[in-house]
């Protein structure tokens, strides 16, 4: 699988097979903080009320905390389109088809020696590149989807027609559960409200992208 | 095993200063303060200082200018950005002579990534809310002018040296070039001056047990620069007349010579004749070496048909591989390294004239 990456430095997996790439990770606090850090709607106030929800962990301490500390969760699926236009052209959410078939190439893509190489270059971001370490250290992972937390990850907003729902198969110490994202309706906020299980990661669809490897 | 080591010290202070406020929803209440004092400081930041001005979350630079003429447009703009600290500290990392100042009131959300990084030693934080910003040990004082500027950490980062030391478990320095220096007590110390550079040849057991410390006034401390380097002081020979090359020759196989001046014997010991009464400070036996050049010791070696002098400046001599000899009242201690306590003593050998020193020189002290 290759990797590319977003003007951050946080790396995306190129899926030529579906025409899009995909995010290494769900989106972090750090990558959202770039997003509140312009002038927009979402200031402190806004960021108090996610913190509340999921504490932030810090990426330079990441064994200090739960991992999901890390990313981005109690945010509504409106504010998670809101990075995503921020993000740039062509980025979304995944539609509910879209992330069923990234997540079964996921799952049977087996992680190489040097699978990660392409992390290794400077233009990585050290926190994209100390939390993918954390997840290799912590989870072992075997698979791709093991290592992008789409397993051990959060449940992840993504566009279901008209609607939206999340899909995700957290580890029971955060979530405990038996979802089976490949058989199961998507899942949706228990009161309409923030829930700190619910996080996201963003799609990239292609136009032409003549094989750059800048997003 | 002791090692030579060259190291050069050089104290960098801050070459430019960076001004962080916080204008952002949490800190509404207290911008008129932060705009204030940051007004304040600006003007009392020295003119030879260079000077931005950052907003949390915007890593754009402004000058003081900009501040003082458009500061309700700059707050305008800035104000609905989060309490975010990256975005402007990912270019300020990359200066390494730039001291930071945040005036904020509140959290930062990010700061704690910054923890133990070449520029957390350089921020210092000033907070107009009464809480605790991160147990990370950022430098951080009561945010006004005075207490940044003279007394706080910033000071540190400015002021002027009042002192230098280079010291050290088991070191023991036996060259330097800056002859501000001194060799007190174990330690290199020079004060009050401009210059502070030199570079430093020290006999260690480890590099690593080799420091540096600034202090200024006020008795303030901080690590001063000291880096590794490798280093040759320049030896320049010259050649003795053939009437001191005889001389030479003399004291050394014989531990006497004839002396030009009182034509009396004398031994090697005594380098100054005081046959002339109106000499009271005798008259050197060497014409060709001039006593007053002001060096501390005196190199002599056979070359060939001739024997070649050189003046050297420094008040210490490396006399072998455990030996160092230090300039004091007239002769030199000797120097003894003890390998069971790894310090440094005033040994039992003494400085005698014509002292064996590395390769095949001798030393003396006129």
């Amino acid at each position: 699988m290759q990797l590319y990456f977003d003007r951050m430095g946080f790396p995306f997996v190129r899926l030529d097979r579906l025409s899009l790439s995909v995010s290494l990770l769900p989106v972090t606090k750090v990558q959202f903080e770039r997003f509140i850090a312009q002038p927009n709607s979402f200031g402190d106030a806004w960021y108090e009320e996610i913190l509340q929800i999921n504490p932030r962990l810090s990426w330079r301490r990441p064994d200090a905390g739960r991992r999901e500390g890390l990313f981005i969760t109690g945010v509504l699926q409106s504010e998670a389109i809101a990075y995503a236009s921020w993000a740039g052209t062509g980025f979304d959410l995944p539609s509910l088809k879209e992330w069923r078939l990234i997540f079964q190439s996921m799952t049977r893509a087996r992680l190489a020696k040097n699978s990660l190489r392409g992390l290794e270059g400077e233009k990585v971001h050290p926190a994209a590149r100390a939390i993918v370490e954390l997840i290799v250290r912590q989870a072992q992972p075997r698979t791709w989807s093991e290592l992008t937390l789409m397993e051990g990850g959060v449940i992840e907003w993504l566009r279901d027609g008209p609607v939206f729902g999340g899909f995700g198969k957290p580890r029971p110490q955060f979530l405990p559960n038996v979802f089976n994202p490949l058989y199961d309706d998507p899942r949706v906020p228990l009161h309409d409200d923030r829930s700190p299980y619910f996080g996201f990661r963003l799609v990239h669809r292609w136009s032409i992208n003549a094989g750059g490897d800048k997003l | 095993m002791l090692r030579e080591t060259w190291a050069r010290v050089d104290i960098s202070r801050a070459s430019s200063l960076a001004f962080v406020l916080d204008c952002s929803e949490s800190a509404q209440r207290h911008w008129p303060n932060i705009l204030g004092l940051a007004l304040n400081l600006l003007r009392r930041v020295p003119e030879t200082c260079q000077c931005s001005v950052y907003f949390l979350g915007d890593a754009q630079a402004y000058t003081r200018d900009n501040l003082r003429q458009d500061s309700a447009r700059l707050y305008n703009d800035h104000c609905r950005r989060a309490s975010v600290i990256s975005p402007l500290l990912e270019t300020l990392a990359e200066e390494k002579n730039i001291a930071c100042v945040v005036l904020l009131a509140g959290n930062i959300y990010d700061l704690e990534d910054w923890v133990n990084t070449p520029i957390a030693e350089r921020l210092v934080l000033a907070n107009f809310e009464n809480i605790e910003i991160t147990d990370a040990g950022f430098l951080q004082c009561e945010p006004n002018a005075d207490e940044i500027m003279e007394s706080g950490p910033l000071a540190a980062q400015l002021g002027a040296p009042s002192r230098v030391e280079v010291f050290g478990t088991g070191i023991m320095p036996f060259f330097w070039d800056n002859p501000s220096y001194r060799f007190v007590d174990g330690k290199l110390v020079a004060e009050k001056i401009t210059d502070w550079k030199g570079h430093f040849g020290i006999l260690c057991f480890s590099e690593n047990d080799i420091k540096a410390t600034v202090i200024i006034p006020g008795n303030r401390k901080r690590d001063a620069d000291l880096t590794l380097c490798s280093y040759a002081p320049g030896i320049v020979w010259q050649p003795l007349s053939h009437a001191d090359a005889a001389l030479f020759r003399q004291a050394i196989q014989h531990g006497k010579f004839d002396c030009p001046i009182c034509k009396q014997q004398h031994s090697r010991q005594k380098l100054r004749c005081f046959d002339d009464p109106k000499r009271l400070l005798g008259s050197c036996v060497y014409s060709s070496i001039d006593p007053r050049s002001g060096a501390e010791f005196v190199l002599l070696r056979e070359s060939g048909q001739t024997v070649e002098f050189s003046y050297h400046i420094c008040k210490a001599l490396r006399i072998n591989e455990e030996n160092v000899a230090v300039r004091f009242e007239g002769t030199a201690l000797v120097y003894e390294v003890d390998h069971t306590s790894l310090s440094w003593r005033i040994g039992s050998q003494k400085f005698e004239q014509y002292q064996p020193v590395r390769d095949g020189n001798y030393a003396i002290i006129l």
